[in-house]
């Protein structure tokens, strides 16, 4: 073989290789970015069910603690604020503060033995922890999956396929810690 | 490049042994949720809390609920959970043994940790439903079944026939969930959902498990090393191949006047040739259906739905 040939031969295997390469990674990057989406929509689905019991937990105890007016509208402020955010950060800190509001209701709860013991009540409270549990579940697969992504476009030499598409960095299901809201009782009512 | 081939071979074999010892160390390290049994025979009793005559009459209605319907209701007890909770640990273990059929997800795992059991503390019994059965089994009932059954029995210290009732009733709705008849399930129902609007599952039962994306430490460590096992390997066979013999065989032959040393050599291709039957062993190792016709696990998932008391 000729000495042009053998390098025409060599840079054509070079390019067959870089294109397969591009080939591979642009799908893997897409199939990647579909599961996060994926995932991600299961954490929603979870959100709004929890959003959704809210409104039949805040009966069940005004049928017995009517007068409890500020925790009510706590609950109802959380719940609109999470269903009216839109980003993954804000639907966390969403999220976290209709958790500090319903350990609240419960703090209050512990003073009305008849409501505790309510059918009603306790069938409530199990599905607001099985649902508690599924986010905490869904959140984890989500979050594994972010990260198998980010690893994937940030490592070299997917970067700079990563970068020629525009696959972007995705976010962790986490509420960055100042906006944590620490509950507070109020023994004064 | 010449080695002697017992070297190689010795060297091999002190690698191998290393790296084969640190797995297991790995695997220990790890080994808080048990390993996943390879025959599935429903009650796993780790802590010793289940009479004998009560694992045996679960374990044949789980048998014959699996047998007409593919769902597996599984029992585990264990002695604790160490740093897990028990939402933790029973979705972890859940997953892991893959409860349910993998297409209908239909799993149920009964999980009962022995020490809150004997603190009577929260975090001693959950049950966890997998994706197909949440809507047969939603939290409230679930909640519901763990009082009736578990909680009164376990605070008269019946430990065993707590687990047992409450077996039976995740059994009887399993059945009623597909239209089975079975005996011994009657009288085990649980009282109707009591609120209106009870919030049942969104049909969202799609299998959430994908296999690719959920490797944890554990798995990562074992495919370095057994990536590494390969290259050790493959690089030997390489090396022992190209040795120029595997071995020597001397012969004396009386030629012209005098005693001559023959040496016969012989490759590994050649061995390899003439042991071609070795490797005809096909062995076709699916232990499923094993010594008591049980088979594996499905290959279920769980999406963390359940009540734990």
């Amino acid at each position: 073989m000729k000495k042009g040939t053998k390098i025409l031969l060599a840079v054509l295997v070079l390019v067959v290789v870089f294109i397969v390469y591009t080939f591979s990674t642009y799908n893997s990057l897409v199939r990647m970015t579909e599961n996060v989406d994926s995932k991600w929509s299961q954490v929603e689905n979870q959100l709004q069910r929890r959003a959704d019991l809210i409104p039949n937990l805040v009966n069940t105890v005004k049928g017995y603690a009517k007068h409890e007016k500020e925790i009510f509208e706590t609950l109802a402020q959380a719940r609109s604020k999470l269903l009216n955010s839109s980003t993954v950060e804000d639907k966390a800190k969403a999220n976290d503060e209709l958790s500090s509001a319903i350990s609240r209701l419960l703090v209050i709860v512990e003073n009305y033995p008849n409501l505790k013991a309510d059918e009603a009540f306790v069938q409530l409270m199990d599905e607001l922890s099985g649902t508690e549990n599924r986010i905490a579940v869904s959140r984890k697969d989500y979050n594994e999956t972010v990260k198998q992504y980010n690893i994937k476009i940030k490592v070299f030499p997917n970067v700079l396929i990563a970068r020629m598409f525009g696959f972007e960095e995705r976010q962790y299901f986490q509420a960055s810690s100042q906006a944590k809201s620490v509950p507070s009782v109020d023994f004064s009512k | 490049m010449k080695i002697k081939p017992g070297f190689i071979c010795r060297v091999l074999a002190a690698v191998f042994i290393i790296a084969v010892s640190s797995l297991l160390f790995v695997s220990f390290a790890k080994a808080q949720i048990p390993k996943k049994p390879v025959e599935n025979v429903y009650i796993f009793d780790y802590a010793n809390l289940i009479d004998s005559s009560d694992e045996e009459k679960m374990r044949a209605l789980a048998k014959e609920i699996e047998d007409k319907s593919k769902a597996e209701i599984v029992v585990v007890t264990v002695e604790s959970l160490g740093s897990y909770t028990i939402e933790e640990y029973a979705n972890e273990l859940f997953r892991s043994w893959g409860i349910g059929d993998k297409e209908l997800n239909n799993g149920i795992l009964i999980l009962v940790n022995k020490e809150n059991l004997l603190l009577g503390k929260r975090g001693r019994i959950r049950i966890e439903v997998g994706y197909g059965l949440e809507g047969a089994i939603p939290d409230g009932k679930a909640g519901r079944i763990l009082d009736e059954y578990a909680i009164p029995a376990f605070e008269r210290k019946e430990y065993s026939k707590g687990i047992k009732d409450t077996f039976l009733a995740v059994a009887s709705e399993v059945a009623n969930e597909y239209g089975l008849k079975i005996d011994g399930l009657s009288g085990y129902g649980v009282s109707e959902d009591v609120s209106e609007n009870e919030v049942t599952s969104d049909g969202n039962e799609e299998n959430v498990v994908d296999g690719t994306f959920r490797l944890g430490i554990g798995a990562e460590l074992i495919i370095v090393f057994g990536l590494f096992f390969l290259i050790i390997f493959l690089v030997t066979i390489v090396i022992l191949y190209n040795q120029p013999y595997a071995g020597k065989k001397y012969e004396w032959t009386w030629k012209n006047g005098k005693w001559e040393k023959k040496v016969y050599v012989y490759r590994y291709d050649d061995l390899l040739k003439n042991n071609r039957s070795f490797f005809d062993d096909s062995d076709d190792s699916d232990s499923f259906g094993g010594d008591g016709g049980f088979g594996g696990f499905g290959g279920g998932s769980s999406g963390g739905g359940g009540a734990s008391r």
